[in-house]
């Protein structure tokens, strides 16, 4: 475990000028429109800057989706994979350290962007109505149902990254065994396992269906005729065991199979 | 019970077959030279044994055990190329280092980067390669690994370096305990290094034997004997 | 300092020879203490076990005597010294004229051109008894220099 959490800290020390910069480019784009905010919401209107706020968002999207691939990527580049792999650490503890580091930058910055989005929406001047009808159904929610529901979307967008993570890690992975093509091999092993995750999505979590899970709580209907449901939350274990089962694969292959 | 034996191990690449059939048993508590031109085959079977690539066929082992993590504890590897975390310094190189193997001793790092002249607080990209070459001896010379697996850790390294790794390897070589692979292609300089030699050719060996009973049977030095047989 | 090798002669006898030479000549007096076996490796930039080796040889013949903890230490007294300069003496003059015989020279050419390189090589100050004399000038094995 010592070793593992070593691991961890090199992967975070190594990946901190990246993150570093994320940060410094979404505290700065949500510094302009807070300061065009006003403006904007003067000549053009309320939204357009929360709206743009919402951009860093769609660029941690997209880090997700390659930092898996990237983050093994450079060890081969950089040829520290004779280094990594030498180390006395099973496969699988390599790829979580990995899975860890890249899901806790990715949250560190969702979580900057999120308190810029809300700085942007302080400088901005929303309709009272657009708000009104954006946050109607939340309202009804108790204190304590809502808190649970945030604490829930929160686990299942913390698993689903985690597990977009773990596919770029496979695929990275895959490759490998194939060195000279290994880029290609990865490119179409990410395709399939995106693949067959959607194809599979419904089975699984219709298999799920039928053990407990997690739900979010909700009002349907208006006045005195909503009523209180509680969405079960089906992806959440089919992604929890998708990625376990990648990372299981990927970490086997790493000790048995790649050549460093 | 041998340091590292292999059972006619072969690696199979693309186009390449970097080993053909490779049968051997290297004793413990010896220095080992594995010697042979550019691409024989001495990285690969180094890596082989080190964990860092599979054979295609044939059967591996330390210490009578199958390569695996119990293995890879009791091995110190020393890549031919550089492997490092450019961005960290030399004393993060060690303290992270020293966290993954329990038979570290980081008062012996230090003393070796004192005596090697390097500066803790340089950080890796900045080094030169003679530096690196040293670093890398500082970090498995300072384990009390079993097995220590050297690829070329002269190639490329200027000469007083090679001196200083020379003398470093003689000084810091634990007699008895210790097995020492070291693979070269420049046998001249560290062949008084070699208690046995295994010479490699195109994938197979073609000698191997005790080094001074080498040289008694054939009146010739380590080197004379690489040239005719390599 | 630096200790220098044949490398197409087994290091170990090398090692040896360079021990027996020293105590021949009186470099090395009964009770001087010889190099560790680890400084002589890495002064040498060879392997310790090779060096160990050439020791635990030496001691069998007695010329050396190990003492736990302390270190290696000439033990052989001044006859044994001269003895094992005598037999050295033997063996080189053995092959030196086995040699020659080979070349096909006649007793007395072999001592005339003996007796021209003598001459013109100077005559060695330490002539005779050897007490101090560096052993290195005709020492082809190599050795302690």
């Amino acid at each position: 475990m010592k070793r593992w959490w070593s691991l961890v800290g090199k992967e975070w020390r190594g990946s901190w000028t990246v993150i570093l910069l994320a940060l410094a480019a979404t505290i700065g784009f949500d510094t302009w429109l807070a300061i065009k905010a006003p403006v904007w919401s003067a000549r053009i209107n309320g939204e357009l800057a929360f709206g743009l706020s919402f951009i860093p968002f769609v660029g941690i999207g997209i880090a997700a989706l390659v930092v898996g691939y990237y983050t093994m990527r450079n060890e081969w580049r950089d040829r520290t994979s004779l280094q990594l792999l030498s180390y006395p650490v099973s496969g699988t503890g390599i790829l979580w350290a990995k899975l860890l580091v890249a899901v806790l930058g990715l949250g560190l910055i969702t979580v900057v962007a999120t308190v810029g989005t809300w700085f942007v929406t302080q400088r901005s001047s929303i309709p009272y109505s657009t708000i009104m009808s954006a946050t109607e159904d939340i309202l009804r929610l108790k204190a304590w149902e809502r808190t649970l529901d945030i604490i829930w979307m929160v686990v299942c967008s913390i698993l689903g990254t985690a597990f977009i993570v773990a596919v770029g890690l496979f695929s990275f992975t895959i490759g490998t065994i194939v060195p000279r093509i290994s880029g290609l091999i990865a490119v179409i092993v990410y395709g399939l396992t995106w693949y067959l995750t959607f194809a599979f999505a419904p089975h699984a979590m219709y298999a799920f269906s039928f053990v407990p899970n997690p739900g979010l709580i909700v009002y349907t209907g208006l006045g005195p005729m909503a009523a209180r449901k509680v969405i079960p939350l089906l992806p959440f274990w089919p992604t929890i065991m998708g990625t376990v089962i990648l990372i299981l694969i990927a970490g086997k292959i790493l000790e048995l199979e790649v050549d460093a | 019970m041998p340091a590292i034996e292999l059972t006619d191990v072969h690696k199979r690449y693309y186009r390449s077959h970097a080993l053909r059939g490779v049968n051997l048993s290297v004793d413990r508590g010896k220095i080992v030279g594995l010697l042979g031109p550019n691409g024989s085959g001495k990285s690969t079977l180094l890596r082989i044994c080190a964990g860092l690539a599979s054979p295609t066929s044939g059967k591996v082992q330390v210490h009578g055990q199958d390569i695996s993590i119990a293995t890879k504890a009791i091995t110190a590897y020393i890549p031919d190329i550089d492997s490092f975390y450019s961005w960290m310094t030399v004393r993060q190189a060690i303290a992270f280092e020293s966290s993954m193997f329990d038979d570290f001793v980081l008062a012996d790092a230090m003393d070796l980067v004192r005596e090697l002249k390097l500066d803790p607080d340089n950080k890796i990209s900045s080094l030169s390669k003679g530096q690196r070459g040293r670093l890398k001896l500082v970090l498995a010379m300072s384990r009390r690994a079993e097995l220590v697996l050297m690829d070329e850790p002269l190639s490329g390294i200027d000469p007083p370096s090679r001196t200083v790794i020379l003398e470093t390897i003689a000084d810091r070589y634990r007699a008895g305990e210790q097995t020492i692979i070291m693979s070269t292609h420049e046998v001249l300089e560290s062949e008084k290094l070699f208690e046995d030699v295994i010479f490699l050719s195109e994938g197979r060996i073609v000698l191997t034997g005790e080094a001074d009973r080498l040289r008694a049977e054939r009146g010739k030095s380590l080197n004379e004997i690489f040239a005719e047989v390599c | 300092m630096g200790i220098s090798f044949d490398e197409s002669i087994p290091i170990y006898t090398q090692i040896m020879k360079s021990v027996l030479w020293d105590v021949a000549t009186g470099a090395l007096l009964p009770g001087d203490k010889l190099l560790s076996v680890r400084d002589f490796a890495k002064q040498a930039k060879t392997n310790p076990n090779t060096v160990q080796r050439a020791y635990a040889e030496l001691e069998r013949m007695g010329v050396v005597e190990t003492q736990r903890g302390q270190g290696t230490f000439v033990s052989a007294s001044p006859e044994i010294a001269r003895e094992v300069r005598s037999e050295m003496t033997a063996a080189a003059v053995e092959s030196f004229v086995e040699e020659m015989r080979r070349l096909l020279y006649s007793d007395s050419d072999i001592i005339s051109l003996v007796s021209q390189q003598l001459v013109k090589t100077g005559t060695n100050s330490s002539n005779g008894a050897a007490q101090n004399g560096p052993s290195t000038t005709n020492n082809h094995d190599g050795g302690v220099q």
